[in-house]
């Protein structure tokens, strides 16, 4: 019998050997390489992008931004589209805006009083209306640039097409703009115009919310002042064009171009600042960022501290204070490293102020066994980031700091928090686990505590998480918590 | 900010699909989990404070991802898709008959894998097809040496019980057998 289980068992890891072989050499072999994705028949994922009914989408080929210009939302309106002559319903001139790359399912378009199914690889003129059906995606592609996804339901027409420049009503749907990077820009909100080439990409919104995805070399990434990539609409704000290049092998941003958002009615993009126009001040940093950077990704960590400390004097920007803190952090010299993220973190906007407050937390708790003050800059977090992106991260944190700190009314507030905000994060289960402890031995209070250990069973059942919230439940059915056991 | 022998985000990019396909076995949806786990490693990037090799981050992210992804869809849509891509297959080239023998047959098994929960569907995945090491999947799910051992074992079961429903698996399973 217990040959046989042997055999069996061998049998069965051979089998599952060979299925592991079978997936890795066939499953792969069409191309998986991300510049194929425009080809693939990619389409946005319903629910990634919002719909974003009345929005206009323009397409450049050239210039970076057109100075001002830009109307009202689905700004397109009131210009006329030049191939089309609306009142007898015929094109005039037969502009070819672009391809179809794409057709799934029911794609129709309406030419003047013709109306017909189109198909991969037919022209897009101006004039056009294109139309998904319900259940159909269709794809166009404008040539040399990016291509202008519609998902089902959706609607768009094709307001304009010369000089190079398309653009796009988008009446009904929703859509997504992929440029010649490989990734997509995403747009959110209602009321959005896009303006994309293949090197620069463009936002303007009135509402809503809009978001990039990061961008490879020579793709183009909308970001905020401060680096962040997504950002609400509605308010005054400048926005950056950033591209990344490499230069001696070493990858860096460049912004080359910017936009402003301004809040009600208008919003106008503003002529792309040439790189010769930057300041000189702004230059001398870069490239000193750039420098430290380098010697850092040749792993001589010791230069990077030299340049820091040498030329950087006199330094204070956020951005020179992050990559400082990352020196000084690969040189385990915590302080300093410390330091560096506290100033980011006090001279920083959004994300990159967000990064450095809590990479100076955990330096000050997890290297310096400074729990006081970590919980204190964790705290300070907290206040100005009530909705930061890394939220989550800061309420864990802030949780266990403040706990070792003794302060376990705070730890129990903030693991509360976390649990209401985020109740199936990545650390939700190991937040209940420590609640469970925290109430049981701390706080004396079994009764809750219970309720996180069914918490963690349930989330993570046959895991040392769940042991360790077992022994709890058996530490709580005793009834006699005692100090630190 | 990048650190040292930090690879490109085209490099990351490249890992994360590579994974995410052999994790949900379908190309189809690969774009879009992708994304998300591209966005969720950008989101989760400035957290990464180089205390493991950046491989093991991001094959982290890419697994939760991934493995979320599994766990939205409902069985029944699932069963629906499945049945959906015997007819749409797009992806495989036409072939000679082994070609079409093999395709087959990894149709078949991914079916089958269609049927594991992600709990037992990921670490299977990253030990059987990745080839990773005990210690290392175990990292990725954030549980011990021993639950991916467990794992393991039920996920084996549960497919050899099903290969063993399948005709054709279960031919070959009779062909691997007699080899011995």
């Amino acid at each position: 019998m217990n040959d046989r289980r042997d055999t069996d068992g061998r049998k069965e890891d051979e089998l599952m050997l060979q299925m592991g072989d079978l997936i890795r050499q066939e499953l792969p072999r069409t191309d998986v390489s991300s510049s194929k994705w425009m080809h693939r028949g990619w389409k946005p994922a319903p629910g990634k992008i919002a719909a974003l009914a009345g929005a206009a989408i323009l397409v450049a080929g050239g210039a970076i931004l057109a100075a001002g210009g830009l109307g009202r939302h689905g700004s397109g309106r009131g210009v006329p589209p030049v191939a089309v002559d609306r009142e007898h319903g015929t094109v005039l001139e037969k502009a070819v805006a672009g391809r179809v790359s794409l057709a799934e399912g029911d794609i129709v378009v309406v030419r003047g009083q013709e109306r017909r199914a189109l198909r991969v690889g037919d022209e897009i003129v101006a004039g056009d209306t294109v139309e998904a059906a319900p259940g159909s995606a269709v794809g166009i592609r404008y040539e040399g640039g990016p291509t202008i996804l519609l998902d089902e339901g959706g609607r768009l027409e094709v307001a304009s097409s010369q000089a190079g420049s398309l653009r796009i009503d988008l009446l009904d749907g929703m859509v997504a703009v992929r440029t010649g990077a490989g990734w997509p820009l995403s747009v959110r909100g209602a009321n959005a115009e896009v303006r994309v080439d293949a090197a620069v990409a463009a936002v303007r919104a009135e509402s809503g919310r809009i978001v990039t995805a990061m961008a490879s070399e020579g793709g183009v990434e909308v970001v905020r002042s401060d680096g962040g990539r997504s950002f609400e609409v509605g308010r005054s704000q400048l926005l950056d064009l950033r591209t990344w290049t490499t230069t001696d092998g070493v990858q860096a941003p460049a912004i080359v171009g910017r936009l402003a958002l301004v809040a009600g009615e208008t919003a106008a993009a503003v002529p792309a600042k040439e790189p010769e126009e930057l300041d000189q001040q702004t230059e001398k940093t870069t490239s000193l960022i750039v420098r430290i950077q380098k010697a850092l990704e040749a792993g001589d960590v010791d230069a990077a501290i030299a340049l820091i400390e040498k030329s950087g004097k006199g330094q204070s920007g956020t951005r020179f204070n992050l990559i400082a803190g990352e020196a000084y952090r690969q040189a385990g010299m915590w302080p300093e490293a410390a330091e560096a993220y506290l100033a980011a973190a006090e001279s920083g906007q959004g994300q990159q102020a967000e990064r450095a407050f809590l990479r100076a937390a955990s330096i000050l708790y997890r290297k310096m066994g400074k729990t006081g003050e970590a919980a204190r800059v964790l705290d300070d977090y907290l206040e100005r980031f009530p909705s930061g992106t890394l939220l989550d991260e800061a309420l864990y944190l802030g949780g266990v700091v403040h706990a070792k700190s003794g302060n376990s009314k705070r730890s129990r507030e903030l693991f509360e928090r976390y649990l209401s905000t985020f109740p199936s994060g990545p650390q939700a289960a190991r937040v209940h686990l420590t609640l469970a402890k925290l109430l049981a031995m701390k706080l004396s209070d079994c009764a809750s505590a219970v309720d996180h250990v069914e918490a963690v069973v349930k989330k993570a059942p046959g895991s040392h998480m769940a042991e360790e919230a077992s022994k709890i439940a058996v530490y709580c059915k005793k009834g006699e918590p005692k100090e630190g056991k | 900010m990048a650190s040292v022998d930090e690879p490109g985000i085209e490099a990351i990019q490249e890992r994360v699909r590579r994974l995410v396909l052999r994790l949900i076995g379908r190309h189809d949806v690969l774009d879009d989990v992708t994304q998300s786990a591209m966005e969720a490693y950008i989101k989760a990037r400035p957290t990464y404070r180089g205390e493991g090799p950046i491989e093991a981050f991001v094959d982290r992210i890419a697994a939760y991802t991934a493995r979320s992804w599994i766990r939205k869809r409902h069985r029944r849509n699932l069963l629906r898709e499945v049945a959906e891509s015997r007819t749409d297959w797009p992806q495989m080239p036409p072939g000679p008959a082994e070609e079409a023998e093999t395709r087959d047959r990894l149709r078949r098994v991914l079916e089958i894998l269609e049927y594991l929960s992600p709990r037992y569907r990921v670490p299977f995945m990253l030990y059987y097809v990745e080839r990773k090491p005990i210690k290392e999947i175990a990292d990725i799910e954030g549980i011990k040496e021993s639950a991916v051992r467990t794992r393991l074992h039920r996920a084996r079961l549960e497919v050899t019980r099903r290969a063993r429903l399948d005709p054709v698996l279960s031919q070959w399973f009779e062909e691997l057998g007699g080899k011995e």
